[in-house]
């Protein structure tokens, strides 16, 4: 259960306040022209947290300082603030909780997700999924019916047209109508597993080269003029043997500062990537941020007592410290996971430069000598000689061949759902044929019904052919905006309903709606209730939301809401309370009088 | 031998100060004033960097720079805690010099501008403007659950 409750806005210098309440199924606002319609439409997008400024508009500037939007998801009730002059500026908390400290927009909107996101396993699949970050804020694409593109039926959400939602639509439509999700997941794994054994394997034969190399290496410190080639094993055994009996005393030299330095800066690294890789492997981080706290303090405590004359820098510090509360901490292991891989990169590289650097230094006393001859002995015995590059190539391939079929699954669609979706818009749009002449003259035709078509996400009128028979059926173009417009609500709730059902998606049950009337005329206006009265048949008032703005009064559509506000009174003259329209002045000053 | 000992320390806390009073200077002539945790975390980040010469990211990143700077030091609290008396000697040293002023808890810089070339990448400037957008709170909140 998630019920938007109700939004208080306050106004500039939080002297008053004003209450929109909500209740659960449909809330209908009526306002005449120029009355904040479409403006209470974006307000429900920013509360939700977009990222758009709304200080600057004229209604609101000077005269809206913060809304709180109250919700109760699952019984309980948060409260989130939003202030308009400073968009990193807001609140979320419980109902009976203090006004915390304030949080960023990401956080914010981490919070919300955390909400929405029913089963975080869900969540994780859908990500590996589509390989990007997805929010509840991608889902609000299925929340949005504006003015904007109504009646556009090719790529018929009202968001499509900003490219940040139209970019992800593919491929959460790819999610959505898959029937190979467990299938895909099996073969991750085995993605997954094929590639740690081939990573294995070339780890391996990494290593025989490195063997080799040293060998190699070995070699030209004791001045011998051979090639280890990995199987010549015998052949270099025996010159070793040969250069040990004729072994001779020579001067002792010394390592350089620089491999020291050097080492040490590995180390560092090397224990740095140790630690990362065990905090991440123990998600708990909300404790170790506690001990981190608390040894901070200890330890500025302590610096205060043994230089007290850095006081004055250092009490800020544990002021702030110290009133740092325990918020719920995000994780943000994505950024720290692919930070600490380039680490590793750095300090192979640097292990690399170490090896170059030593190699550089020619003259070798007589325990190096000694020191190599066993090296070599030992390096021989490591190579791995029953290890063949045609196995590693196998297992390239067929991790290629694994990697195909995962796309070929994710790119194929589950047929019956998309028809069942179809059905279900087509059921809706039926509704209404008793009211709307339109509808009744579609549904006149032999066949008629609406295709959602999944590429181009395009909702797609169609007849039988003329040949009954073959049972094809073909497109059928017709204008109408007021047609079209209905369609894209019944795509739009069939969708929501669809989606809802499914209960794994990081959805908001609501739906907004804005001034859908305006491409009908009265005779087919009726319509537009018919058919959210018929979507309301089989999903309950509790499960979604929906919130309509327009000019009409609720029964000139047919619509039964179940609470209806009228934007302008007289107290008000739209939307925002606080916005007064500015005097007009006549030309000799005066005001002008209705 | 104990004499020697404790020589050999006073010159290392010397080395350690001053080069981060060299590097909190650059940073202020930069940036002209900035919080004293902001000045604690970049420094460190900054000198970190210069020791072991690793930058796993460059100025071409535009998203989460904060975020990206603080976890280059993720696993080394121990060693950001046993540095913290260096800087706050440091930042000591350079107003008793008048190189920079306090304000509450913002450090101002009393220095003029200058063109001179900088030993601060381009990537920890942008996520150091992008700092700015962070009040002390919410950065010391993100120091703390990623350093």
């Amino acid at each position: 259960l998630f019920k938007l409750e109700k939004l208080v806005l306050h106004n500039i210098d939080d002297s008053k306040t004003y209450t929109y309440e909500f209740c659960a199924g449909i809330n209908y606002f009526v306002g005449k022209n120029d009355s904040g319609k479409t403006e209470f439409y974006t307000f429900i997008d920013y509360m939700l947290g977009a990222n758009f400024h709304l200080y600057n508009r004229v209604w609101f500037k000077d005269s809206l300082l913060f809304a709180e939007l109250y919700l109760n998801c699952d019984g309980i009730r948060f409260v989130l603030t939003r202030y308009l002059n400073d968009k990193n500026k807001n609140f979320f908390n419980y109902l009976d909780e203090e006004r915390g400290e304030s949080i960023r927009l990401e956080e914010y909107k981490a919070r919300i997700n955390r909400l929405l996101a029913q089963d975080d396993n869900c969540l994780r699949e859908l990500r590996s999924f589509v390989d990007e970050d997805l929010s509840f804020r991608t889902f609000t694409l299925f929340n949005f019916l504006g003015e904007g593109r109504q009646g556009i039926l090719n790529d018929f959400f009202d968001k499509c047209s900003d490219v940040r939602y139209s970019i992800k639509l593919p491929a959460v439509l790819n999610y959505i109508f898959n029937k190979n999700l467990a299938e895909i997941e099996k073969l991750k794994e085995e993605e997954a597993r094929l590639a740690s054994l081939l990573e294995r394997l070339e780890k391996r034969i990494a290593q025989n080269e490195e063997v080799k190399n040293r060998v190699n290496r070995q070699l030209e410190v004791l001045g011998i003029d051979r090639v280890f080639s990995g199987t010549n094993t015998a052949d270099i055994q025996a010159a070793i043997e040969e250069f040990q009996s004729l072994l001779q005393k020579k001067d002792v030299s010394k390592k350089t500062r620089t491999i020291a330095e050097l080492e040490a800066v590995y180390t560092s690294l090397d224990e740095q990537i140790k630690i990362q890789l065990t905090t991440e492997a123990d998600c708990k981080s909300f404790k170790a941020s506690a001990q981190k706290q608390k040894d901070l303090l200890e330890n500025l405590q302590v610096l205060i007592e043994t230089k007290p004359e850095y006081a004055y820098l250092v009490t800020p510090i544990i002021q702030l410290t110290t009133e740092l509360d325990q918020s719920i901490s995000f994780s943000k292991y994505l950024l720290q996971e692919s930070t600490t891989k380039e680490l590793k990169k750095r300090r192979d590289q640097i292990r690399n430069q170490i090896i170059a650097e030593q190699s550089r230094y020619k003259v070798y006393s007589v325990p190096e000598k000694i020191k190599a001859i066993t090296l070599v002995k030992e390096y021989l015995g490591f190579y791995d000689t029953e290890f063949s590059a045609a196995d590693v190539k196998g297992i390239r391939s067929k991790l290629r061949e694994t990697r195909e079929i995962i796309r070929h699954l994710q790119n194929s669609n589950d047929t019956e759902k998309i028809e069942a979706l179809s059905d279900d818009i087509t059921t809706l749009y039926k509704q209404s044929k008793d009211v709307s002449d339109l509808v009744e003259y579609d549904f006149a035709n032999q066949g008629f019904r609406i295709a959602y078509i999944k590429n181009g996400n395009t909702l797609q009128p169609q007849v039988s052919d003329e040949d009954v028979e073959s049972g094809t059926s073909k497109n059928y173009y017709t204008g109408s905006m007021a047609r079209h417009t209905l369609i894209q609500l019944c795509g739009y709730l069939a969708f929501l309903r669809m989606l809802i059902n499914e209960k794994k998606y990081p959805l908001a049950p609501i739906l907004v709606i804005d001034h859908i009337s305006k491409p009908f005329d009265s005779k087919n206006e009726k319509a537009i209730g018919q058919v959210l009265n018929g979507a309301f048949s089989d999903i309950h008032a509790d499960d979604l939301q929906v919130f309509m703005f327009d000019d009409k009064e609720p029964s000139n559509l047919a619509i039964t809401a179940n609470s209806t506000t009228n934007l302008v009174d007289k107290t008000k003259s739209g939307f925002n309370p606080f916005y007064h329209i500015p005097e007009e002045k006549g030309p000799n000053g005066l005001a002008i009088e209705d | 031998m104990m004499k020697m000992n404790n020589t050999v320390s006073l010159q290392a806390e010397a080395l350690q100060i001053g080069a981060y009073c060299s590097i909190i200077e650059d940073l202020l002539i930069k940036h002209r004033s900035m919080s004293i945790v902001k000045i604690l975390a970049f420094s460190f980040i900054i000198k970190k960097q210069k020791c072991l010469q690793v930058e796993c990211f460059s100025a071409n990143n535009t998203t989460d720079l904060v975020m990206k700077a603080l976890s280059q030091m993720a696993g080394r609290h121990n060693e950001l805690i046993s540095q913290l008396p260096y800087i706050f000697q440091a930042i000591d040293l350079l107003i008793k010099n008048r190189v920079c002023d306090l304000h509450v808890t913002e450090v101002m810089c009393l220095l003029p501008e200058s063109t001179i070339q900088q030993s601060i990448s381009g990537f920890i400037n942008a996520a150091i403007e992008e700092s700015k957008t962070y009040t002390d709170r919410q950065f010391l909140k993100e120091v703390i659950s990623i350093v």
